[in-house]
């Protein structure tokens, strides 16, 4: 890695810091609200006996999904190796354990008893339920990365970064398809009971988890005055492009397949037709935003070579990505159970009708508040230890490119 | 009388001002409603009817234990004969607190002790602090007994209650 | 229970009552299904599986203006009665309308006390677990609201306590931030007492519940099970309900 010069970002002075103190002040208010739902219980957030799961978990379950495809560049650089990729590895880890953390963090918080996060949660498990195998999938995961990390920046270490990095990538397959199984494993709910969903999952880690990625190399290489070469950046984007396809594909798979349980047309018909918001955010928001507008963007002849609308198609994908979220885990408890197939049902427990959703600002706080923990563990991150390659010019890449092979 | 040589063995000089001090107030005597203090420096613990399923000394260390035993027995397994089951303990501390409760007011059973140590209680956010229907006249555990026939031996435990009181030290490592 | 058994299951202590298996210092693992403990404990103990409380509700009896059950059940357990959609509801009446024919039913539904419960399968810590005698419930205290559970049941019997309670029945200790659900009113079973709501049907309502050892082939409501058709609510999930339903098919 000789030709690679790895440094911590120098300080800006007032911009660096004015960034960690937006993002302090963001944290303090997702605690706050944490605090507040806390004392005074979730009856001050919008969810309700129907709606169990609201936004704090959106935000969490997408900043899970989206850590585990952080690490993807990381993977192709030392388990595939493409060395190209390589000097961007340890970026891709941290970023990796930044959003674990945020997420969980949420996570945790949004719980009914935070209290006994240590006293029971982390004391007491039942290895029958999915939650508590991730517990140890997300403590390994930080762990392994952290060791990946290590050999990657230890350079008496660099011998071990591969099987490091090998680890890393099964268990990173291992942490999406826990979270997606939390999902698929309820039966009960028409949305969730497929074994599509792990699977759906981890495509799209790839491309939340990239876009994310894109995004934040793009602003500390520009507010660091430091440049990224046309080569490098092509290529993610090309590797974006490929995985919000194939992200497309899953999700296509995943509805076709439902409509051909007849037990499931109604749930897809609403869905995809009449489920008024859900049916909204789902074309508008999932389909059009998330993936069409980001590639038609990346495949453009002209808008594909701007950094400008490179970031914007990122940016996309990561709304499009918190939508399909918000469809995936707020759609699949709108609609109502079905107890007796056949028959209509009603009761004063909203049996057989579609529930609304009013997430409070609570909730919202909390959401941001894990993704501002998320960033700010980066900015942190990227100034104290050398994450950043000193330049990622196209010669700087090339040079270390040819060396690779 | 026997009892109070009794006491007299088994309480230390420094603690024999404030015995003295109830009994002048004929505090001894009386049964009910009785609180006991320790001046300013300890906890003010209410006294209850009868007396406790375990040594006090003992409780003041362990009733947590106790607590997480029969609980675990209580809802997992429906075991609902134990004495020791945090209804009876409220059942019989209640008995005689103004509130009729063993946590809300500061002088509470449970409050003042916790209080005083600085240990939050949780239990009192699921379970109710005010004993269900009408308080037994003696303790379940120890029947008609009370303080009185075999009760000689009873009464030197409510004593040895009242002197950790007096030292004021309670949960945290009281005088042996 | 004897003094001697009293004696041996307090020398069995915690450990053994806990149903739980310590494998590192602190940690256990909750064994949420089969009662370790229970077998364990051995005789000292409940034995696990000699009983199975179950219910069957004839629906033919049960009639759509009545809700005696539902009132017994907020009483006996200090249920609000509310009907917003944060409160808690342990048993509700539903009322259903065949699709095809227009036939009408009413009938209640609760927690079904599956055999399989998926609450249980689900829970992270092991608080939603099944008894010796197949009641499903929460407990309480190992319960971190997580909501899995609600998630997981099909037959949306769990409630979250969303709301603040206070004044709870000294029997039933609720409140904010746990997962709760019909637990056959455990309390009073374990009293020798049938469920508030079977017994307030019987005598207001419509005497539509029954309520019985399943594992008793001399119940009565065995031996109804037995020799008529009753329905478990989405059999085809494999869950096992312990509440059946007759006139429904
Ligand atoms: S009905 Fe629901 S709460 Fe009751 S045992 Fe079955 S899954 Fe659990
Ligand atoms: S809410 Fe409580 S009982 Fe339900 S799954 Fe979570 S920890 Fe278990």
């Amino acid at each position: 890695m000789s030709s690679v010069v790895f440094r911590e970002i120098e300080s800006r002075g007032k911009g660096y810091y004015g960034i960690l103190a937006a993002l302090g002040v963001v944290i303090l208010a997702g605690l706050a609200a944490a605090y507040n739902m806390e004392t005074r219980g979730h009856i001050i957030t919008g969810m309700n006996q129907q709606i169990v799961w609201g936004l704090p978990h959106v935000f969490a379950v997408f900043m899970i999904v989206a850590a585990s495809g952080a690490l993807n560049v990381a993977s192709i650089g030392s388990v595939f190796g493409k060395s190209m990729y390589k000097p961007l590895a340890p970026l891709s880890g941290l970023l990796a354990i930044a959003l674990l953390v945020g997420g969980l963090t949420v996570l945790m918080l949004d719980l009914g008893r935070p209290d006994r996060i240590v006293t029971v949660a982390m004391t007491h498990f039942n290895f029958s339920s999915i939650f508590a195998l991730n517990v140890f999938l997300y403590t390994g995961f930080m762990t392994i990365v952290a060791i990946y990390l290590w050999t990657m920046m230890e350079r008496r270490m660099n011998p071990f970064t591969k099987a490091a990095g090998v680890a890393a990538f099964i268990w990173r397959l291992l942490l999406t398809t826990g979270t997606g199984s939390i999902f698929g494993f309820l039966v009960a709910r028409q949305l969730y009971d497929s074994a599509l969903l792990a699977p759906t999952f981890i495509v799209m880690s790839f491309a939340y988890g990239l876009a994310i990625f894109i995004l934040v190399l793009m602003a500390a290489y520009n507010w660091t005055g430091r440049e990224i070469g046309d080569v490098i950046m092509m290529r993610l984007k090309k590797l974006l492009a490929i995985f919000i396809a194939a992200m497309l594909y899953f999700v296509a798979v995943y509805h076709v397949t439902n409509i051909y349980y007849a037990e499931r047309r109604a749930v897809e018909a609403w869905l995809l037709l009449h489920g008024g918001i859900q049916t909204e955010l789902f074309w508008i928001g999932q389909i059009l935003v998330g993936s069409i507008l980001p590639l038609v963007i990346l495949f453009h002849p002209k808008w594909g070579k701007s950094r400008a609308m490179i970031a914007s198609a990122c940016g996309l994908v990561i709304v499009g990505g918190l939508i399909q979220m918000y469809v995936t885990i707020i759609g699949g408890q709108a609609y109502p159970l079905v107890l007796f197939p056949g028959m209509k049902e009603s009761s004063t427990f909203y049996d057989g009708v579609v529930h609304p959703y009013y997430p409070s600002g609570y909730e919202l706080f909390l959401g941001l508040g894990g993704v501002a923990i998320a960033l700010f563990i980066v900015a942190v991150g990227i100034k104290v230890l050398r994450f950043l390659p000193e330049s990622l010019e196209d010669h700087v890449v090339r040079a270390h490119h040819g060396e690779g092979h | 009388m026997s009892v109070l040589g009794r006491i007299a063995r088994c309480l230390r000089p420094r603690v024999l001002g404030f015995v003295a001090l109830m009994a002048a107030a004929g505090v001894c005597g009386a049964n009910q409603g009785a609180v006991y203090s320790s001046g300013n420096l300890g906890p003010t613990i209410l006294k209850a009817p009868g007396h406790c399923v375990r040594p006090t000394e003992w409780m003041r260390h362990n009733h947590m234990k106790l607590l997480l035993e029969e609980r675990t027995e209580w809802v997992r397994q429906g075991i609902r004969d134990r004495k020791d089951s945090l209804e009876n303990c409220v059942k019989c501390h209640a008995a005689d607190a103004p509130n009729g409760a063993v946590f809300g007011a500061k002088q509470d059973f449970c409050v003042s002790c916790h209080n005083y140590a600085a240990v939050k209680i949780t239990c009192f956010e699921c379970h109710s602090a005010k004993p269900k229907g009408k308080v037994p006249a003696f303790h379940p555990l120890y029947g008609p007994m009370g303080p009185h026939g075999e009760g000689a031996n009873a009464h030197g435990l409510a004593l040895m209650m009242r002197e950790s009181a007096s030292t004021g030290r309670l949960g945290l490592g009281a005088s042996k | 229970m004897s003094e001697v058994n009293k004696e041996r299951r307090q020398l069995l202590g915690a450990g053994a009552a806990v149903a739980s298996l310590v494998v590192a210092p602190g940690v256990f693992l909750v064994t949420a299904g089969k009662g370790r403990a229970d077998e364990e404990a051995g005789e000292a103990g409940p034995q696990w599986g000699k009983v199975r409380w179950g219910m069957l509700v004839d629906t033919a009896k049960c009639s759509s203006g009545c809700t005696q059950c539902v009132s017994a059940c907020d009483k006996e357990n200090h249920l609000s009665g509310e009907t917003l959609p944060t409160s808690s509801q342990w048993i509700r009446k539903m009322e259903l309308t065949d699709r095809e024919t227009g036939k009408s039913y009413s009938l209640p539904m609760m927690c079904q006390h599956c055999d399989n419960a998926p609450c249980v399968d689900v829970c992270p810590t092991g608080a939603s677990f099944k008894r010796w005698d197949g009641i499903v419930s929460v407990d309480r205290h190992l319960c971190i609201g997580c909501r899995y559970c609600l998630m997981a049941c099909p037959y949306k019997a769990r409630s979250f306590v969303h709301h603040p309670v206070t004044d709870q029945n000294p029997d039933v200790p609720r409140g904010q931030g746990c997962a709760e659900s019909c637990d056959f009113c455990k309390h009073r079973i374990d009293e020798g007492q049938i469920p508030a709501c079977v017994e307030a049907c019987g005598s207001t309502g419509g005497g539509a519940l029954l309520f019985g050892d399943l594992n008793d082939p001399k119940s009565e409501i065995s031996q109804r099970v037995a020799t008529i058709a009753t329905l478990q609510v989405r059999a085809d999930l494999g869950t096992e309900p312990a509440v059946r339903y007759e006139g429904i098919l």
